[in-house]
């Protein structure tokens, strides 16, 4: 299916101001953009500021858009651009980060015996996932975001976060891997 | 490198947790987003009537200097204001009328833009 008519066609009724075009828009991508801009941020209250400082830039440019990558990537970059900004403005580590022992960990535990399936089993196994995602650093978070829950193939990724197509993937292998070690620490059966 | 597998787990474990936007705020950031394109395009053309009134003011010292009575002085020399003034009061007049229409309608469209924040922000 070809994205491009439909989305000239958004972006001209934006770009022309008709009524309730840019709200639309925004609906449609908002959960992207807070999933982009809360994994790198980790607090709420800039998760919001920033989410609306997104589309508003998103407004501001749009005619600058060039139809040359998916609207989705584009949005998110600038997502992903404002929430680098704004932590390399805080110059602060993410509230919740692994440590060095977690980092170790990392190293020594095979990714493919990783069965987070079975880790489901129930919602507060659920929760001490979403606990073990929310404690990797601030990059893999939002990969990991990006790749299992919005399922972006790894180009748009690349897209996003301006990295390289292997730094991603080596990324995700390794999140994955941390967040083994960090529910086993926890006594998660993760087999 | 081979691409890793999506974990459908971590999807829902993920997709579980509520976003913490508000439930409007599309709705608000729209809005806030066309109180800046119309604030950009008020700016734009503020900057163009000012533009046009100073054009406007330059043709006519053109047309003063170049048409003014040379028995006065007044075409060559401009050091006396006054002198001028009072030499062309309906051209003086025609100027004053201009500038006063361009405050009197940049105040009337600073007194809506007030009254539309008023109305937004309540």
């Amino acid at each position: 299916m070809n994205r491009e008519p439909d989305e000239r066609a958004r972006v001209r009724a934006v770009l022309d101001r008709r009524h309730g075009a840019f709200e639309a828009l925004v609906r449609d991508y908002q959960k992207l953009c807070w999933h982009i801009v809360f994994r790198m941020v980790g607090n709420p209250d800039d998760a919001r500021d920033l989410c609306q400082e997104t589309f508003l830039r998103v407004h501001r440019q749009l005619h600058q858009f060039r139809f040359e990558c998916p609207l989705k990537a584009w949005i998110g970059r600038i997502a992903y651009t404002i929430a680098l900004r704004h932590l390399e403005r805080q110059r602060a580590a993410p509230s919740r980060c692994l440590d060095d022992q977690d980092e170790n960990a990392i190293e020594s535990i095979p990714d493919e015996s990783f069965d987070s399936e079975a880790v489901l089993a129930d919602e507060q196994q659920a929760a001490r996932l979403r606990d073990a995602v929310a404690a990797l650093p601030a990059v893999p978070r939002t990969l990991v975001t990006l790749f299992h829950l919005e399922e972006l193939p790894i180009p748009e990724i690349a897209t996003i976060t301006g990295m390289n197509e292997s730094t991603i993937k080596s990324h995700l292998f390794r999140a994955r891997a941390s967040l083994r070690g960090w529910l086993q620490r926890r006594g998660v059966n993760s087999r | 490198m081979k691409t890793p597998g999506r974990s459908v787990a971590i999807a829902r474990a993920l997709a579980s947790e509520a976003d913490g936007l508000p439930e409007d705020f599309a709705v608000q950031v729209a809005s806030l987003a066309e109180a800046g394109a119309e604030a950009r395009t008020r700016s734009w053309g503020d900057a163009a009537l000012l533009a046009a009134f100073l054009a406007m003011v330059g043709i006519c010292m053109v047309g003063w200097r170049t048409y003014g009575s040379p028995e006065s002085g007044i075409g060559r020399d401009f050091s006396d204001l006054l002198v001028m003034a009072a030499s062309q009061p309906l051209l003086m007049i025609g100027i004053a009328g201009v500038g006063l229409i361009q405050v009197l309608s940049y105040r009337g469209r600073v007194m809506i833009r007030a009254k539309e924040v008023e109305i937004s922000g309540s």
